[in-house]
């Protein structure tokens, strides 16, 4: 895992990966999950985080909690929770990023790695497997572990400045791309109200155009060729610039 | 009285000049050793005034990655190429392309100094760069304390922060007046004298002076408290014996000097001027007028005139006029940046 990462050279690490994802949450706090291969440097990846977390973040976050659960299929879950003091929300968040990039970067102190207990006693293999696991074994996990992250962001703030970016909303929940959290109330009201606003700008083209029509058949019934040219150009001139506009505004909501 | 007036860097710090060669050349050892002369808020002010050069994002692109000083001067450089399409206009004035030009700019420069924060988080001119880009990104109040207190733990009296700072808390940054002068008071008392941080104090002023509204901004520039203040300023900082002329002593004498004229204080004006010679820093006299040079000729006219105590500047019609004009285009030139 390890082979092609450099800590000191290689573009690697420069920028947080393209692919980590935030969803906005509801909750001062924060929680970030991922899934990695689960070796014993992802082990003790997580407790490294852990770690971290509560040191660096000590006056941001009230409680700090990270878990590592491997899994039947040979990967392993992390997840950090941390809850924002004092509602400093984008504190939290910042210095998260902070935390994740000094991993990234591989900024990892011996004493922060297992110790070796059975140094010198050759004969027996360590009992813990973590034994052995070196800063850049930790520093890759935390590249992957990174990449795959999804992060719900605290309250009120949006990470992208940190590179990361919007996850993709399910198809039957359309809204607001990376936008705030969901109102409250129930998921089939939500879809109405959107369904409802997002056929709006249609409601009204096919109003004007039924006008548009009427209009000119009661000038037609009254032999005014000139005065139906005139009145069909402006209501239908009237009706594309309304169709427009409602358009403009509501079709960030049907793509 | 016609000297020339010289805002670049490079007259006032020769190292500048020398750094910047050293960068175009992408002579990396040499850039390292002309930084490490320094150390602190002066090796800080060097990256800021190099960063600030055009076009040099192309060779620092090319710098060997995990160097703490480059990814420094990449940061400080792409803030400072967003800040340029932002421009120094009030915000509503920056049209929604420019904004999120200015943005994007500002979170290219930001993963630079996430990486670079994550391999050197003991850098100050790192974590000076991110209270740039926290302003901009607009992270809000409690993300830039925590940036800036990473910063107070590595260096306490980092002025270059400290600007930054002082922005964040003025009310047009999301900040309060009580909040920005219990800043730059506490920053000015908490070293010793002779030290360039009582500066603040004259920019807080001048920031309080800017925001209102004539004939409001002139009562206050000259009441008996903000001259009592900046006099105890001056003496703390440019007017001590031990004030020595380090890396941003221009901007510190300019900002006394913006502000003693101001007050029509051409006297102690006029000690500023002297010091600075023909020197000045452009964004402290933008202050005063989108023609920071004729600003400083004009001010310093009147401070070093013979007989300068009787002479002052009363075209009031003109003052009303200039007034005016910068009510339609609030300039706001950033003193920290």
């Amino acid at each position: 895992m390890s082979e092609n990462f450099e800590i000191d050279g290689g573009p690697a690490p420069d920028s947080p990966s393209g692919r980590a994802t935030w969803v906005p949450g509801r909750v001062p706090g924060l929680t970030w999950e991922t899934v990695v291969p689960a070796t014993p440097a992802a082990e003790v990846f997580a407790a490294v985080l852990g770690r971290r977390m509560a040191r660096e973040l000590r006056d941001e976050a009230e409680q700090v909690r990270v878990e590592y659960e491997p899994r039947t299929d040979g990967s392993a879950r992390i997840i950090a929770v941390a809850d924002a003091a004092g509602g400093r929300s984008g504190a939290l968040l910042g210095g998260f990023v902070d935390v994740l990039a000094g991993l990234r970067a591989g900024r990892i102190d011996p004493d922060e790695l297992p110790a070796d207990a059975s140094a010198g006693d050759l004969d027996e293999p360590p009992a813990d497997a973590s034994v052995g696991v070196t800063r850049d074994d930790v520093a890759a996990v935390a590249l992957d572990a990174d990449a795959a992250g999804l992060l719900t962001a605290p309250v009120g703030t949006n990470p992208e400045w940190a590179g990361f970016v919007a996850a993709p909303v399910p198809a039957d929940a359309a809204g607001p791309r990376g936008g705030p959290a969901w109102p409250r109330g129930s998921l089939a009201a939500q879809w109405i109200a959107t369904a409802r606003y997002a056929a709006m700008p249609l409601v009204f083209f096919v109003f004007l155009a039924v006008v548009t029509v009427a209009g000119a058949t009661g000038i037609t019934s009254s032999s005014d060729p000139a005065g139906t040219v005139t009145l069909v150009a402006i209501f239908g001139a009237a009706a594309a610039l309304c169709g427009w506009w409602l358009w403009r505004r509501a079709r960030h909501l049907v793509f | 009285m016609t000297w020339p007036v010289r805002f670049a860097p490079d007259d006032a710090y020769p190292q500048v000049g020398e750094l910047r060669d050293a960068v175009r050349g992408r002579d990396w050892a040499a850039v390292a050793t002309i930084v490490d002369r320094l150390a602190g808020a002066d090796r800080t002010g060097l990256l800021i005034d190099v960063a600030a050069t055009p076009g040099l994002a192309e060779p620092l692109g090319e710098s060997p990655a995990g160097d703490p000083t480059a990814a420094a001067l990449l940061g400080f450089h792409l803030v400072e190429a967003a800040w340029t399409v932002r421009t120094d206009l009030a915000a509503p004035l920056v049209g929604p392309r420019r904004f999120r030009a200015f943005h994007q700019g500002l979170k290219e420069a930001e993963r630079v100094l996430i990486a670079g924060a994550g391999r050197r988080p003991d850098d100050p001119a790192i974590w000076t760069a991110r209270l740039a880009t926290a302003r901009g990104l607009e992270l809000g109040q409690d993300e830039a304390w925590r940036r800036y207190r990473r910063l107070a733990a590595i260096d306490p009296n980092h002025l270059p922060g400290q600007l930054h700072m002082l922005q964040q808390v003025l009310p047009k940054w999301g900040g309060t007046w009580t909040r920005a002068f219990e800043f730059a008071r506490t920053a000015m008392r908490s070293q010793p004298p002779g030290g360039p941080n009582a500066v603040l104090i004259p920019v807080a002023h001048l920031e309080r002076w800017l925001s209102l509204a004539p004939p409001h901004d002139q009562d206050y520039i000259e009441s008996p408290a903000v001259r009592q203040e900046v006099a105890e300023a001056a003496l703390w900082s440019v007017g001590h014996p031990d004030f020595a002329r380090r890396h941003g002593w221009v901007g510190v004498v300019s900002a006394f000097a913006v502000v003693f004229s101001l007050q029509g204080d051409h006297r102690s004006a006029a000690t500023a001027f002297r010091m600075l010679g023909p020197l000045a820093n452009r964004p402290i006299f933008g202050y005063l007028g989108n023609q920071p040079a004729t600003v400083v000729r004009r001010y310093r006219l009147l401070a070093l005139s013979p007989g300068a105590g009787g002479l002052t500047w009363t075209n009031a019609k003109g003052r009303r006029a200039w007034h005016a004009l910068r009510r339609a285009l609030p300039l706001v030139a950033g003193a920290g940046r």
